[in-house]
């Protein structure tokens, strides 16, 4: 029954998204991707409602903290939490950085703003590889999601049945289905987050869950777990909009402030967040046997909730990730065509977008069953990448003569040592890997830029203002 | 800028600065840990010092810039 109605609603999801992919060609790429710039304040919303509750939400958040307890718990809620406040003060001056630049992905602005080819492949490389943890992380959870299920499969099974899924949603959807089929997954994840929440604290007792919890985890952080919880929420709150598939969303809004008065009301729609740790602590509690931490969830669900029930919620896992797999290679295209390959005949860019793609889903499928990770930490590796492009941001949008090959030395040098020490498992003491790179990315970009100034160095985008007869139409 | 101080420096204040003060509170509700309930408390305060921000400072801004 768990898997009647788990496949009835993964094909139902199929459908829409080819129906609305009927009658629009490839080409209004530029169209989707930003929108024309047109989404008022409501979509606006639930194009962040989308980024996140997502199956590292629903699955890795109380898999993190069945296998960490609170450490993990804080850090998730509290980077999500404070990224909005950043977003308020850095988005209106990103998307100002869009209208000027007409800029549809990341590295766009940097081109934009430096006219550095040099720079420009740097962010779009390191973009694109650091993008592998992500995918990873939502294979990792289709699998669980189907384990869940009943599906007893072995891993390398479940990645097959997982691969398979992902290369017909996206090969049959195209690029238009994500937008069309989030909206399902968000009313099926909230809906399914919610249930569980209720079922378990109904089953138990929330005073009764979290005593027995209790026995099994700390309710306090020793230091080192302390000092990683808060170096992790600064330092990812920092990268949280820099994601490849992020800063279009930026690009849709109508105006800068559009986007402030969005920005107001997200911290409000992690008020879900709360069903998810009282499933994680009932979970914690019942001494259940699992295989991986990362099971939590779906043990916690299996445990609750009727078979059909159970079917939505494993539907509402998958499509999850699915829908953010799709919107990764979504947002892939534009960097391969406009950033990597934009010296080649639009034919061959598309066939290279389209191996890129192919390549870059491969490559996640094989790191999911050669290193199965806590969910979380794959959070925190694509992250290592990610927020080192904040410096370069800040150069962009409010200081001048910023030298853009310091950019690219402050980027290459933290990416490498970051990747370095946590292949190594070096322990700095607590301290997140990512962000102890990013402070010798940021002297690096200074230094560097005092060493040898730009020459001619570009206005910041604060300063710029957008006339209403620059706008793009 | 008095903006920024509410709307930025608050909030993480709020939510990283003060965590050494909350982890050692052993104060629970219903056995919640005081931590999550701290942050929970942020999901509401952090909208609201940015409802300030809006109110008192950037909704005056002309809808272009």
């Amino acid at each position: 029954m768990a898997s009647f109605v788990f496949l009835a609603i993964i094909v139902f999801s199929l459908i829409v998204a080819f129906a609305a992919m009927r009658g629009h060609n490839m080409h209004d790429l530029k169209e989707y991707l930003v929108a024309s710039r047109q989404f008022g304040g409501f979509l606006l919303f639930f194009l962040g409602v989308g980024e996140i509750y997502s199956i590292g939400t629903m699955i890795g958040f109380p898999g993190g903290i069945y296998a960490k307890g609170p450490t993990y718990g804080i850090w998730f809620l509290g980077y999500i939490l404070l990224a909005y406040p950043v977003g308020y003060f850095i988005n209106p001056l990103i998307w100002r950085a869009g209208q000027l630049y007409n800029a549809m992905t990341l590295p766009d602005l940097f081109k934009g703003h430096f006219n550095n080819r040099a720079l420009e492949l740097t962010v779009t490389i390191t973009a694109i590889l650091f993008m592998v943890p992500w995918g990873q992380l939502q294979f990792t959870g289709l699998i669980v999601a189907l384990h869940g299920l009943g599906w007893d499969l072995n891993p390398l099974a479940l990645s097959l049945i997982a691969a398979v899924l992902a290369f017909a949603y996206i090969a049959a959807s195209g690029i238009r289905a994500p937008a069309m089929v989030s909206i399902i997954k968000d009313v099926l994840l909230v809906l399914a987050l919610v249930v569980t929440g209720i079922a378990a604290a109904a089953a138990g007792g929330v005073s009764h869950i979290f005593h027995d919890a209790g026995l099994h985890v700390h309710n306090q952080m020793n230091a080192a777990q302390q000092r990683f919880s808060m170096s992790t929420m600064f330092f990812q709150a920092l990268g949280f909009y820099l994601m490849p598939f992020a800063i279009p969303n930026i690009f849709t809004a109508r105006s800068e402030q559009t986007i402030r008065k969005a920005q107001i009301f997200m911290p409000l729609y992690m008020l879900m967040y709360p069903f998810l740790v009282v499933a994680a602590y009932y979970s914690l509690g019942q001494s259940f046997h699992l295989a991986s931490p990362n099971q939590a969830f779906m043990a916690a669900a299996v445990a609750l909730l009727p078979h059909w029930l159970l079917g939505m919620v494993a539907a509402g896992a998958a499509l999850s990730g699915l829908v953010v797999l799709a919107g990764i290679s979504l947002a892939m295209g534009p960097l391969i065509t406009r950033n990597l390959l934009s010296h080649l005949p639009e034919s061959k860019q598309r066939s290279g977008a389209q191996i890129a793609i192919v390549a870059y889903l491969a490559l996640s499928i094989i790191f999911t069953l050669v290193t199965p990770s806590l969910m979380l930490t794959l959070i925190n590796t694509a992250y290592f990448g990610i927020t080192q492009f904040f410096p370069g941001l800040m150069a962009i949008l409010f200081m001048r003569r910023i030298n853009p090959y310091a950019i690219i030395a402050g980027i290459m040098v933290a990416d490498i040592l970051a990747v370095g020490m946590d292949v190594m498992h070096v322990n700095l003491d607590g301290w997140n890997i990512g962000f102890v790179c990013l402070l010798i990315n940021a002297v690096i970009v200074g230094l560097g830029s005092l060493v040898k100034r730009s020459v001619n160095s570009p206005m910041p985008v604060v300063y710029a203002r957008i006339s209403t007869a620059m706008r793009a139409p | 800028m008095l903006r920024i101080l509410i709307g930025l420096v608050l909030p993480f204040v709020g939510v990283i600065g003060l965590i050494p003060f909350t982890n050692g509170v052993t104060w629970t509700l219903w056995n919640i840990p005081f931590l999550y309930l701290w942050i929970f408390a942020w999901f509401i305060l952090t909208s609201v010092c940015l409802a300030i921000c809006w109110l008192c400072f950037d909704r005056h801004r002309p809808e272009t810039a």
